[in-house]
């Protein structure tokens, strides 16, 4: 029988080596990874005109160093010579797509490869942005990123020069950007430059989810959204009538509103108004205009008492407790689409029908472009190369698979929209003339989207609660979201 | 008579090349922690007290702004005041609740009974569960329609809270999820510890004396184990005030700034708004008060800790 070997003990001199070996170890790869950040740094001339100019003026400053990288850029993809891009990315993560789109790119330039560094956001997605700041400003950060819109980070990230503009990109390939949804073309532009291609895009939480179960059981039909009576006072009395209680306790809630600046835009632009006004200096809350929005949002909260506030389903639960009978309509976009048909698992108990909100006097419905992007970093030493790679990700197939594989809601391509995978779904293609359709988000002048967004949804909690009088609690949220569209840009 | 002077020391010699490779050998050991204790706490610390003084983004460079991010916290900042109010409101209903609650899980604990262990790994296992899963569950259980609390209130003929949907019942719902979580934890072990090492003489004299059941609680118990109480009692409210996780997934701050809490606002201006400057500001301030209101309760022990040997 062979004997076990006696495991070797550790002994101080072996224990002392151990850690002077790790010290060494470590010093090696602190120099090794300086080593590695510094060329980033070097090589490219935008960042050192980009990031120190900071606000002043480093979208100019990029511009400049735009036609100074690109033939550089050119003349080295032309030579063969290998080049590796990094890819920063929290979107598709855990999912087949990030390697689909890798695969694509390389099969298409050989000689170059794509690291991929997925981004962790457990907190959601806005967490990934100081992630990019600080590896910006370390010059760490890879060649192709995204500062989406709708997170109002790009408002922030073109102003301190992250981005490189792709004007020139676009021209010297003559890209025809009527490929993609205008509105989506339109988001990628910002002081009086183009720095990016779409990626995600939707119309915004611009639909009315109905659970056509619930329907037949109060006796309604499903609305007809070109009905000319699909009016907002009708939606109030379908809310009323899905709401289902037994004594105090509710057994179905009515509607589930969206309460926070995403969702209340679409109600007042239901009115052909908007909470901020057109140069995002002005919030709107107590204009007359938009008074009968508000008006609307406080009777079906507070008068009728038939909406699911904000509190008392668990944050990010509403499309479970929709698809568990327990909310007649919901409010949401195409994304919820998806969403919604994976979280309903008994059709007896929900059907999905989603209704678009009711026609404006001016034809249009109401809605709210949101949407994301694809950029170049400004500091790339490979700007055309990694521009190269965004249309990739914006292509027919890199949009198509975005859906398909990488659960993302990617509406920003009309070619798209006509796969079996938008076309089977009739809940998908409501949205359609919304996409045709769409009105932009109003940007805060001062880049202060996410402060403005959450100052709003705490503050606005104060009218739907009916805590005070609805005028004193509408002003309060005014003032409140006032204060930070007054303060300086960033 | 000439004073005799005491013979001077011997000039100190030098360290033997023994004790030297002893010494040496103590720091490369301490090494890992001295160099993380360097690099990832006081180096950090040490930073924001210096970007506390500046206005930063995080992309350019900070700038020097004195004191004005302090003056900002006091002066301009609407959600400094009423979230640090709302902190010591969490703190001080969550703080006194435990440590009552623990220290009664514990004295139930320490009875010798049959499957005294099974109990309390039974307390103990709430504590396990890490705070995002019990946050979410607790969102399903005091939801205020089909939550379990409330449809039990409601059989009994009582209408339960809004809870989370409440401005005035959002803390009162997460102060419940803390005493869920933390009643059975660490503080109810050390209470068991503390139990424990009350010498059982002092229970059977005062038995011996004619003292019941409570007043050997009150006369014998509690001042032996002042010393637990004490320092369960300093950990707490320090957690306590770091209130964070359960906020930030349960309620995000609300409803109407409900659950804004200091540590809420530090999180918001830094990692959301950017603003890292005033956050770092933010943060000295809260660790000053920390520290204040440590060293009061360390003052105020004199008066009612009793520490065997003294």
């Amino acid at each position: 029988m062979a004997i076990p070997a006696t495991p070797a003990s550790l002994g101080r001199r072996r224990f002392l080596g151990m850690v002077a070996s790790a010290l060494v170890g470590s010093a090696a790869l602190v120099a090794c990874s300086s080593q590695s950040a510094a060329p980033a740094a070097g090589n490219t001339p935008a960042p050192s005109s980009a990031a120190p100019t900071a606000a002043a003026g480093a979208p100019t400053a990029a511009a400049t160093t735009s036609s100074a990288a690109q033939p550089a850029a050119t003349a080295a993809s032309q030579s063969n010579e290998p080049i590796t891009l990094i890819w920063d990315t929290f979107r598709g993560i855990g999912t087949p797509w990030p390697q689909h789109m890798i695969d694509t790119y390389v099969k298409q330039f050989p000689n170059r490869k794509i690291t991929l560094r997925p981004i962790p956001v457990p907190g959601g997605q806005q967490e990934a942005y100081p992630k990019m700041y600080a590896m910006y400003a370390a010059h760490t950060l890879g060649d192709n990123i995204a500062f989406d819109p709708s997170h109002w980070e790009f408002y922030r990230a073109v102003p301190q020069g992250i981005l490189f503009p792709v004007d020139d990109f676009v021209a010297q390939d003559k890209l025809d950007l009527t490929q993609w949804f205008k509105a989506f073309i339109d988001m990628q532009h910002f002081k009086g430059k183009m720095w990016g291609l779409p990626s995600w895009g939707w119309t915004g939480v611009d639909g009315l989810h109905f659970n056509e179960i619930a329907l037949q059981e109060v006796g309604l039909p499903v609305p007809d959204q070109n009905s000319p009576d699909w009016t907002m006072d009708k939606v109030r009395e379908y809310a009323d009538k899905l709401n289902k209680k037994t004594g105090n306790q509710v057994d179905r809630y009515g509607i589930d509103l969206s309460l926070g600046a995403a969702g209340v835009t679409i109600i007042a632009r239901a009115w052909t108004s908007d909470i901020i006004s057109e140069d995002g200096k002005k919030a709107l809350l107590t204009d007359p205009s938009v008074l009968p929005a508000m008006q609307w949002i406080y009777d079906i909260c507070q008068t009728d008492k038939v909406d699911a506030l904000p509190g008392s389903i668990p944050s990010g639960k509403d499309n479970a407790l929709f698809s568990s009978g327990k909310i007649g309509v919901l409010q949401g976009g195409s994304l919820s689409v998806t969403e919604l048909d994976t979280a309903i698992k008994d059709p007896k108990v929900t059907k999905l029908k989603s209704v678009l909100f009711p026609k404006r006097p001016d034809g249009k419905r109401p809605n709210q472009l949101r949407g994301g992007t694809w950029n170049v970093n400004s500091q790339s030493k490979h700007p055309y190369e990694a521009w190269q790679f965004i249309k990739v990700l914006s292509s027919y197939d890199g949009i198509l698979t975005f859906n398909t594989e990488g659960d993302n809601g990617a509406l920003t391509r009309p070619d798209v929209l006509k796969d079996k995978f938008f076309t089977q779904n009739p809940n998908f293609m409501v949205f359609l003339e919304n996409l045709n359709n769409a009105i932009l988000a109003i940007v805060p002048f001062n880049a202060h989207g996410t402060e403005y967004e959450t100052t709003f949804t705490q503050s606005f909690a104060n009218v739907y609660l009916g805590k005070s009088d609805f005028k004193t609690a509408l002003q309060t949220a005014q003032n409140a979201v006032q204060a930070v569209l007054d303060k300086p840009a960033t | 008579m000439e004073t005799q002077l005491p013979a001077a020391p011997a000039p100190r010699r030098g360290l033997s090349p023994r004790r030297r490779r002893h010494i040496i050998s103590g720091y490369l050991y301490l090494s890992p922690w001295i160099i993380g204790f360097f690099l990832f706490w006081l180096g950090p610390a040490l930073a924001s007290l210096v970007l506390s003084f500046t206005t930063y983004n995080i992309i350019s460079p900070p700038t020097f702004s004195g004191l004005t991010n302090y003056v900002q916290a006091f002066t301009q900042d609407e959600l400094f005041w009423p979230s640090l109010l709302k902190t010591i409101y969490y703190a001080g209903a969550s703080v006194p609740l435990g440590l009552i609650g623990s220290l009664a899980a514990a004295l139930l604990l320490n009875v010798k009974v049959r499957g005294t262990s099974f109990f309390r790994t039974l307390f103990f296992m709430p504590s396990l569960i890490p705070i995002v899963a019990s946050t979410i569950l607790w969102a399903w259980l005091l939801q205020p329609d089909w939550g379990l609390l409330n449809g039990f209130l409601y059989r009994i003929g009582i209408t339960g809270p809004r809870w989370f949907e409440s401005q005035e019942w959002a803390i009162p719902g997460l102060v419940s999820l803390a005493l869920w979580t933390s009643v059975g934890g660490p503080r109810m072990i050390i209470f068991l510890a503390g139990l424990q090492g009350v010498p059982e003489e002092l229970y059977d004299a005062a038995s011996i004396d004619g003292a019941t059941r409570l007043q050997r609680l009150w006369h014998v118990t509690l001042p032996m184990i002042t010393p637990t109480i004490f320092f369960n009692l300093v950990l707490g409210v320090i957690g306590a005030l770091q209130v964070f996780t359960s906020a930030f997934v349960a309620t995000q701050g609300g409803p109407a700034y409900a659950t804004w809490f200091y540590a809420l606002n530090i999180y918001y201006q830094a990692f959301q708004y950017f603003n890292m400057g005033y956050a770092a500001a933010l943060a000295w301030l809260f660790a000053i008060l920390i520290v204040v209101l440590t060293w009061l309760q360390l003052r105020t022990s004199k008066s009612w800790v009793y520490y065997g040997g003294e």
